[in-house]
């Protein structure tokens, strides 16, 4: 290492026979360098600059010709700074960007229903109960203004969250990986002139490790029929979510309105005298339902694992529909008691009732129930055989 | 024609990056000072920007492949590097892989030029 003496104060004296004023313009220029480096540095740098430009200065005309020739201090300050300069590199470009579609796709559509709906029920609130039309204009205006101003808020703050994530894991070197495939580690030999080590000035600068790829990691192409649509991974996860936190925050939105004289009169449909307990069933439905979308999103083509998981998450959720239709008191128990009481229009109560029966319509959504997750296990158990990915791995 | 400009040059770059390495660590087996080494660089056909050469020397350093040393004795304090045992040896290791590039560049473009 070099042994930096301490002499700094006595060149500045004019050790380097310099005039007064190509002083001065020296020591501008070098301090605009030291000051964007590191604390660690700047003294040595200081001293090697004012050697190299008092160098320079014996050969040039002036020292405007030697500052000119150095150029800006800022980008040669940068050259001094051995720390990466960008905030994702190329090595983590492809799953950050993957990674923001995402979340940017899914949280701001999520916000934007919630705020929407949050909107609505304020607006419907602020309008009172004597001007109908009025209640709906309100309602509409507030829940689209608060649905897209938190969306964009939303969409702001997860692009910096997640570029903030990822610039830091890509300062610490931490690899995220979309398959978790088998990773050694071993350490890097430096100038092996068998390695590509990406940018030559760079080779072997730092933490000195890198993962070594394996060719027994590569799986075999999908069928382009076992292929599974990230989009429509992203829209069930959205879809999901979006009934997760309505059910979880707005349960009163499945309700039946009715109006009455310019006015709204709104009844429950659901238990929500039960709901404490019926949420957390429906909760656990709803994840099983999300991660098996979160497991097609990471695997992107059906296989063993994602067949399996699709039948166990679907199996368990046609489970707990029967148990949330036909065991708990899943709707509202006093809805005909209700309608009697809040609408004078025995005429309309009785055109409902006639076609409300909480039989039937458990009935009826425990068949779509059935059918859909049927469907897709058997699209799921027909797309893996025929063409999914059901060998080993490895090519024999 | 501004844009193939911009292209060539950025091309330039990197092509030269690697191969200032080789330079620098070819003048470095006795002690030299920076800017000495850009005239000396400079006498030989080979241009470098201060702004450049300074970073890359420090760099090499960090890598153990030169070292340095301030001397005081002189009109004005001069930071004086030179390789160290660990830069000889991968010196002459870039020197082969240099001659072996070469050698087959050479040979592609005779290919090219058949």
């Amino acid at each position: 290492m070099a042994e930096a003496v301490g002499i700094y104060g006595t060149v500045m004296g004019g050790g380097y026979g310099l005039k007064r004023e190509e002083q001065e313009w020296m020591e501008r220029y070098i301090y605009q360098v030291v000051r964007r480096l590191p604390k660690g540095q700047r003294e040595e740098a200081r001293m090697e600059l004012q050697e190299l430009i008092s160098d320079m200065r014996e050969q040039a005309a002036s020292m405007e010709e030697v500052l000119g020739k150095l150029g800006d201090p800022a980008v040669f300050a940068g050259k001094y700074r051995d720390d990466v300069s960008w905030l994702i590199g190329p090595e983590y470009y492809d799953t950050w960007s993957w990674f923001l579609k995402v979340v940017l796709i899914s949280s701001t559509i999520l916000v934007f229903v919630v705020s929407l709906v949050q909107g609505m029920q304020e607006g419907f609130a602020r309008a009172g109960d004597d001007d109908l039309l009025e209640a709906v204009t309100m309602s509409c205006s507030m829940g689209l203004g608060n649905g897209i101003a938190e969306a964009v808020i939303t969409a702001i703050g997860c692009f910096g969250t997640v570029t903030f994530l990822f610039a830091i894991l890509e300062r610490q070197k931490i690899r995220l990986d979309r398959k978790q495939a088998k990773k050694r580690s071993k350490p890097m030999i430096p100038w092996n002139g068998q390695k590509e080590t990406g940018e030559m000035g760079r080779a072997g600068s730092g933490d000195g490790r890198a993962e070594e790829w394996m060719p027994e990691q590569l799986t075999p192409v999908p069928h382009p029929k076992a292929v599974i649509s990230k989009g429509d991974s992203i829209v069930g996860i959205v879809g999901i979510m979006v009934v997760g936190i309505l059910l979880s925050f707005a349960p009163g939105i499945f309700s039946v309105v009715f109006s009455v004289r310019d006015r709204m009169e709104v009844i429950p449909l659901l238990n929500l005298e039960q709901w404490g307990k019926i949420l957390p069933v429906m909760i656990v439905s709803l994840v099983l339902g999300l991660a098996d979308e979160i497991l097609h999103l990471v695997y992107g083509a059906y296989c063993r694992v994602v067949m399996i998981a699709n039948m166990v998450s679907n199996l368990v959720q046609i489970i707990l529909a029967v148990l949330l239709l036909k065991v708990f008191p899943f709707w509202n128990p006093n809805l005909a008691q209700e309608l009697h009481q809040r609408i004078p229009e025995q005429e309309k109560i009785a055109w409902f009732l006639r076609y409300w029966n909480e039989e039937l319509v458990s009935n009826g959504i425990l068949a779509i129930v059935v059918m859909i997750t049927v469907l897709e296990i058997g699209v799921t158990v027909y797309k893996t055989l025929r063409y999914g990915i059901i060998k080993s791995d490895v090519i024999s | 024609m501004g844009e193939e400009k911009d292209l060539l040059g950025s091309l330039v770059l990197e092509l030269r990056r690697g191969a200032l390495i080789l330079c620098v660590l070819s003048q470095m087996k006795e002690p030299k000072y920076g800017y000495a080494l850009v005239q000396c660089l400079e006498e030989k056909g080979v241009a470098i920007d201060p702004n450049t050469l300074y970073p890359l020397l420090r760099r090499l350093e960090k890598q153990r492949l030169l070292e340095s040393q301030w001397e005081t004795g002189g009109p004005k304090p001069r930071k004086y590097y030179r390789r160290t045992v660990y830069g000889n040896q991968i010196y002459q290791e870039l020197k082969k892989q240099w001659q072996k590039l070469s050698a087959s560049m050479e040979q592609l473009w005779e290919e090219d030029t058949v």
